[in-house]
């Protein structure tokens, strides 16, 4: 775990993110945590409690980071990127996937630009390099029928983790910045790049632009063209992926030019 | 609503543990109730305001006008967003909740999730859960009932 040590240059503390922040919403409003539950969790709470839009809930580590359906996220402390954004936009519920498929963009732009690194995303929206993922994205939302109370867009990022610390049973699957670059990242910049192109969607989001939005996924994708299954609780689709529709949802084409498009379920590639 | 969704919506009763769905749309109101040879017959409300046939599902005349359902004042929680319907917060966990439970307003009674947003759906009125309309795990439209709640 020597790898794991808190360098004081390296933390993610209010201080350091603010630093060189470019944003005008987002992460202006900073909640830091050396340790917490989860970040999504912990967000709740604030959010409940009238926390404004565009609060950052971060944390150096988390005892029960989880992603979707309550798998577990591995969070060693020091290392990753684990934050959550309140965000509360006044769009229709039914267009907040849009800020999901805006995160998985932002994410790959910032690693991109900032590393030269060949980010991509899996629909509809982990964070590949080279296939193996490396940044996971959880959002909850509270609304009512017409109206969003606040969506939470949790992020996980595997930026300074080695090897080793992955657990044995994803190690094959996972990478890191560290890994896919040969050198550590800081961890306040990639936030403050994503923080940054995010806002930038997240403004197209609420002004009613999602053709940005959807054209800044399709070009960032690694998803389109190739032979995909989705895997769900309510059942399999196997075919090509050939788009996204308005929604978001994935369209499927089968061998027989049959479409159906997905809201949810485990992509693989085959 | 035309005469094909009308038919999908039998299909969809056919095959579920529901007993009887209501909905409306576009100022239609229609009421599916499976027929009495159902195993649900005993939770079955009062069969005389009902035009029940054997086996089969029937569709009640469409009724516009009509108020809130005859004898009870049933609360219908709709899906805001087009979605996948989670009954409880991971497979293996507990559902959130059964017919028959009392919620409380702002009690958690599903996850719809779409692109990985997953958007747990809360009680709007405190009450008694008289039916779960979507099995778990299904795809569910906009707008679409999920629960009625009976209000106490």
């Amino acid at each position: 775990m020597s790898d794991a040590g808190l360098e004081t240059s390296d933390r993610v503390t209010e201080r350091e993110v603010l630093l060189g922040l470019t944003t005008e919403c987002l992460g202006r409003n900073i909640a830091y945590f050396y340790s917490t539950d989860s970040t999504n969790t912990q967000a709740a709470r604030l959010a409940g409690g009238g926390a404004p839009e565009g609060t950052l809930v971060i944390a150096e580590s988390q005892t029960a980071g989880r992603g979707r359906l309550g798998r577990k996220w591995e969070s060693p402390p020091g290392v990753n990127l684990y934050f959550t954004l309140i965000l509360r936009p006044e769009i229709p519920p039914a267009n907040a996937p849009m800020i999901t498929l805006a995160a998985g963009a932002a994410l790959a732009k910032a690693v991109r630009a900032l590393y030269n690194l060949p980010a991509a995303i899996k629909w509809p929206n982990d964070m590949l390099i080279e296939f193996k993922k490396c940044a996971g994205i959880l959002t909850e939302m509270n609304a009512e029928a017409s109206r969003i109370r606040h969506v939470l867009l949790g992020v996980g990022v595997d930026v300074n983790m080695t090897e080793d610390m992955f657990p044995e049973e994803i190690r094959d699957i996972s990478t890191s910045i560290y890994i896919a670059r040969g050198e550590k990242a800081n961890r306040a910049e990639l936030l403050r790049r994503f923080l940054s192109e995010m806002e930038a969607l997240y403004d197209n989001i609420v002004s009613g632009e999602k053709e940005i939005v959807l054209d800044a996924w399709r070009s960032l994708s690694c998803t389109l063209g190739r032979r995909v299954t989705v895997k769900g609780l309510w059942g399999e689709r196997t075919g090509t992926a050939t788009d996204i529709d308005a929604s978001g949802g994935l369209v499927i084409e089968d061998g027989g030019g049959k479409r159906e498009t997905v809201i949810s379920g485990d992509l693989f590639f085959d | 609503m035309n005469l094909k969704e009308i038919k999908e919506l039998i299909e969809v009763l056919k095959d579920s543990d529901i007993a009887e769905i209501e909905l409306e749309k576009a100022g239609t109101r229609i009421r599916l109730k499976k027929g009495l040879a159902g195993r649900e017959k005993a939770q079955l409300p009062d069969a005389k305001e009902e035009l029940a046939v054997q086996a089969a599902p029937q569709i009640a005349a469409p009724a516009p006008e009509s108020p809130a359902q005859a004898g009870k004042n049933l609360f219908a929680v709709n899906s805001p967003i087009v979605g996948t319907f989670y009954r409880s917060p991971s497979p293996d966990a507990a559902v959130y909740v059964e017919v028959g439970d009392v919620v409380k307003k702002g009690q958690i009674l599903c996850i719809i999730e779409a692109m990985k947003l997953m958007n747990e759906i809360e009680a709007e009125v405190s009450g008694k859960i008289a039916a779960i309309l979507v099995e778990n795990a299904q795809p569910v439209e906009y707008g679409e009932p999920l629960f009625h709640i009976e209000p106490v």
